[in-house]
């Protein structure tokens, strides 16, 4: 079985965002990079599928070289081999771009399953996968959370508002993976030691071509600092006072 | 001027020299050795994240099983074991950074990987043939099998030299152990003890046992004869399990000894110069975290109508913390390249262990005090830290020990001529221009700790071993010399590589003003001892 794991370099979760001079970027000074929470369950789900069912993963990005140190975390998990397709503007695209580089990749390299996470955490678009199966003309399947796969097809599970959905698909198939999927592993010494040993293929990346463009980023209006009233029952009333005549909630 | 750099720089120092080849250029892993570092470090880090509850385990006196399950897993057991043997084959800088993150998390659950990498299996990394290695190794670098060491008893601490534990030659070849152990850490869940025990003298058939020298043993959990006491009840490192050993009539074949019959000691000693070490980093991971949680509380901490970070006197501590945490840092990582390099460190670890304990115990104790009655408060982590950071100033070589070694080994350098005092000044090549202030003060107080010590030998002469209010002193200024240059070196090779911005440089100044101060305060209680009052009351009865 052929698996290719799709994972995007993203801002760390707990990056206090600045907008840089440009108005329409965020400012890179200090930002550190990991690998966007969803794409860590694709990753090991990728892994996972390969140890139940044989065959080989390999890890897909578009991004700065520096996203070595993400593929590399992933090979270390157990990946076989990494392709950074290198663009340094990697997050100015918009998904439509993302996912037609993707697909052009993925036919050259040939895959019977494609995961992805259900939504990058810098931008919460979740529109990738969906995308590329379409421009694959693959099955696709979104927030899984359950995968089993047989001969030439498989089943995946995911929650909707009304329940649980279970769909069967053929492959080759695009899965787009939520959060209860897994628990991503952490790389072992082991992993780590033979990642420097596996395979990194960086090859420049086709020009994009978004179709969005990012016209202006502002961070949310600061918050107004919260204000106690006073302790106890006895501050009660001017609680009610409060919130009835100042944020005329009541 | 062409002195060899196999002494080191601290033990140069006795004779006025320094050694600008032992400290630059700061030591630093190559581009791929950092990459495998960091992705190390990485995965360390978000694992204690998750996967480690320090206030749980200090409650709970115990380190759940799930987590000695994921040192294993993620391969830690064997970090500096070599590959050919199941390691991972990581040397000192990153077996200090790995003890390092995880101490930042937990000081209990660093010293489980601590008793087995630093000490509990070096004996036979360092001292095991290839059979004794392929044979024991690969299963403590897997984790199936962990280790400790087992040199201290009831009647031998400091003076380990003084252990009565016996390993009696048998007919056949195998060795029959005696003795009982104290306080060994991992002692409750290791499967294998590194023994020190007394073996007769074939040469000297007629000794006493409490003449006979010391060798080593490697004592599997499985022997007969070996049990573990049950857990120590303790001030601080609750998690840790430190238990008694005891043996009794266990028998043990010829090919459990290590290194050569007789040598047992020098085995110890050269386990510890090293184990010592990765205590340093270990007090820089937890010396960081009392940082950071007393940063976060004065910055948010409002008196006065300011947040306390705004007063003088706070600001006097956190930012002797941070200078201190540099100069930690400084020396430990340093001391690690030279390690890796295989060069002379004895007494560069030995000063890393004592300047970083000791830095750790008064930040940690600056961290409380800026936390005010909170940091008093057994909901939150400063009171732990303080209690965990007590034992380090004790164990692996007390630093009353750690100094007598210190300033013993230079004196005695220096008395039997293996060092010539020097007749110019003092040089250090290799500090950039924005320190030469600091670097021409510490150019200057060489000659004056050359003369100190020549005092010292004027004085005391033969006895000068003895003569511990002088070591003391001496120790001090070594270990201040020491940590400024080191101070200097990282500077330097951050100026090297454009990478020292104001912020690194104002920390370098600040570090070794603080260490030039230890230096005086020592020279000052030279020229105007205590000695003699200090004697007398001491040896005065209290009745
Ligand atoms: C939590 C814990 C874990 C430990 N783990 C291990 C382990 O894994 N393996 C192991 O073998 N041991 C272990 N030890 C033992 C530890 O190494 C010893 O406690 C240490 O070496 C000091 O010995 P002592 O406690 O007997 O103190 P002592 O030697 O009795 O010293 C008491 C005091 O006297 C001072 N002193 C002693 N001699 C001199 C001197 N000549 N000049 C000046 N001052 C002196 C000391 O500095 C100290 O302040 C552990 C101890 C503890 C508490």
């Amino acid at each position: 079985m052929k698996i290719i794991a799709c994972i995007k370099r993203v801002p760390t979760t707990d990056l206090q965002p600045r907008v840089a001079a440009d108005g329409k970027s965020l400012d890179a000074a200090g930002v550190q990079y990991m690998t966007s929470f969803y794409d860590e369950i694709a990753v090991e789900e990728a892994i996972k599928q390969k140890e139940k069912h044989g065959g080989e993963v390999t890890v897909l990005t578009i991004g700065s070289a520096e996203a070595s140190k993400e593929v590399r975390e992933a090979l270390a998990k157990g990946a076989d081999k990494g392709v950074i397709l290198v663009d340094n503007a990697w997050g100015g695209r918009d998904p439509l771009a993302t996912a037609k580089t993707l697909a052009g990749k993925i036919t050259e390299l040939g895959a019977d399953l494609v995961l992805l996470g259900r939504v990058g955490t810098d931008r919460d678009n979740a529109s990738v996968g969906p995308m590329l199966a379409a421009l694959l003309g693959w099955a696709c399947v979104t927030d899984v959370v359950g995968l089993e796969l047989g001969d030439g097809k498989g089943t995946a599970r995911r929650e909707a508002d009304a329940g649980t959905e279970t769909y069967a698909f053929a492959l080759p198939a695009v899965i787009t993976c939520q959060k209860d999927l897994n628990e991503p592993r952490y790389a072992g010494l082991k992993g780590i030691m033979a990642a420097k040993k596996k395979p990194l293929e960086e090859s420049p990346c086709p020009p994009a071509t978004s179709q969005v463009e990012i016209e202006k980023l502002a961070l949310p209006p600061a918050r107004k600092a919260g204000r106690i009233v006073g302790e106890g029952a006895a501050a009660v009333p001017a609680l009610i006072d409060a919130l009835r005549n100042e944020a005329k909630i009541l | 001027m062409t002195q060899t750099t196999s002494s080191g720089f601290v033990r140069p120092l006795f004779s006025g020299r320094l050694e600008s080849a032992a400290l630059f250029p700061y030591p630093h892993q190559d581009a791929e050795a950092a990459e495998t570092t960091e992705a190390i470090v990485a995965t360390v880090a978000e694992w204690a994240a998750h996967a480690v509850d320090p206030a749980a385990i200090d409650h709970a006196k115990t380190i759940p099983a799930s987590v000695v399950a994921g040192l294993k897993e993620l391969g830690l057991f064997g970090l500096t074991i070599p590959e050919e043997y199941g390691g991972a084959g990581q040397g000192q800088v990153t077996y200090a950074r790995v003890m390092q993150t995880v101490a930042h998390r937990c000081a209990s659950t660093v010293t489980v990987l601590g008793a087995q990498l630093g000490i509990g299996m070096k004996a036979l990394v360092l001292y095991g043939t290839s059979a004794q290695k392929a044979h024991w190794l690969p299963k403590l670098a897997s984790g199936e099998r962990i280790a400790a060491f087992a040199l201290t008893e009831a009647g031998a601490g400091s003076d380990a030299a003084a252990l009565a534990t016996r390993a009696e030659p048998q007919p056949d070849g195998s060795w029959k152990l005696n003795g009982r152990k104290i306080w060994i850490t991992n002692g409750g869940i290791a499967n294998g003890f590194t023994v020190f025990a007394r073996t007769p003298d074939p040469a000297k058939p007629g000794a006493k046992p409490s003449e006979w020298p010391i060798s080593t043993f490697w004592v599997e959990r499985e022997r007969k004869g070996l049990t573990t006491g049950s857990p120590e009840n303790k001030m601080g490192l609750c998690g840790s399990s430190t238990t008694d050993v005891a043996l009794e009539d266990v028998v043990v074949p010829p090919e459990a000894l290590i290194g050569p019959r007789g040598e047992g000691f020098k085995v110890a000693l050269n386990v510890l110069n090293s184990g010592r070490h990765g205590l340093a980093a270990c007090c820089i991971g937890q010396a960081q975290l009392a940082r950071d949680l007393a940063r976060a509380h004065a910055a948010e901490r409002v008196q006065f109508g300011h947040p306390i970070e705004h007063f003088g006197m706070v600001q006097e501590l956190l930012a002797g913390m941070d200078a201190d945490l540099y100069a930690m840092e400084a020396t430990t990582y340093l001391t690690a390249g030279l390690m890796d390099q295989k060069r002379e460190t004895m007494l560069e670890a030995a000063c890393c262990k004592m300047h970083a304990t000791e830095r750790l115990w008064q930040i940690a104790n600056d961290a409380l005090q800026v936390t005010g009655g909170t940091g008093f408060m057994r909901e939150y982590a400063y009171e732990r830290i303080l209690r965990d950071a007590r034992i380090n100033m004790i164990f692996e070589g007390t630093n009353q020990v750690l100094r007598m070694m210190i300033a013993f080994q230079g004196l005695r350098s220096l008395q039997r001529g293996e060092l010539v005092p020097a007749s110019g000044a003092a040089h250090l090549e290799g500090v950039c221009s924005e320190l030469e202030a600091e670097r021409t003060t510490l150019e200057a107080l060489v000659p004056r700790f050359a003369a100190s010590c020549q005092l010292a030998l004027r004085t005391h002469g033969e006895r000068v071993r003895a003569a511990q209010f002088a070591l003391h002193r001496l120790a001090d200024m070594a270990a201040a010399l020491f940590v400024s240059g080191a101070v200097l070196s990282r500077a330097s090779a951050s100026r090297a590589r454009s990478t020292l911005d104001a912020r690194e440089l104002d920390l370098a100044r600040l570090a070794c003003r603080r260490a030039f101060k230890d230096f005086e305060r020592a020279a000052h209680e030279e020229q105007q001892p205590d000695d003699e009052l200090v004697a007398r009351i001491a040896s005065a009865s209290t009745g």
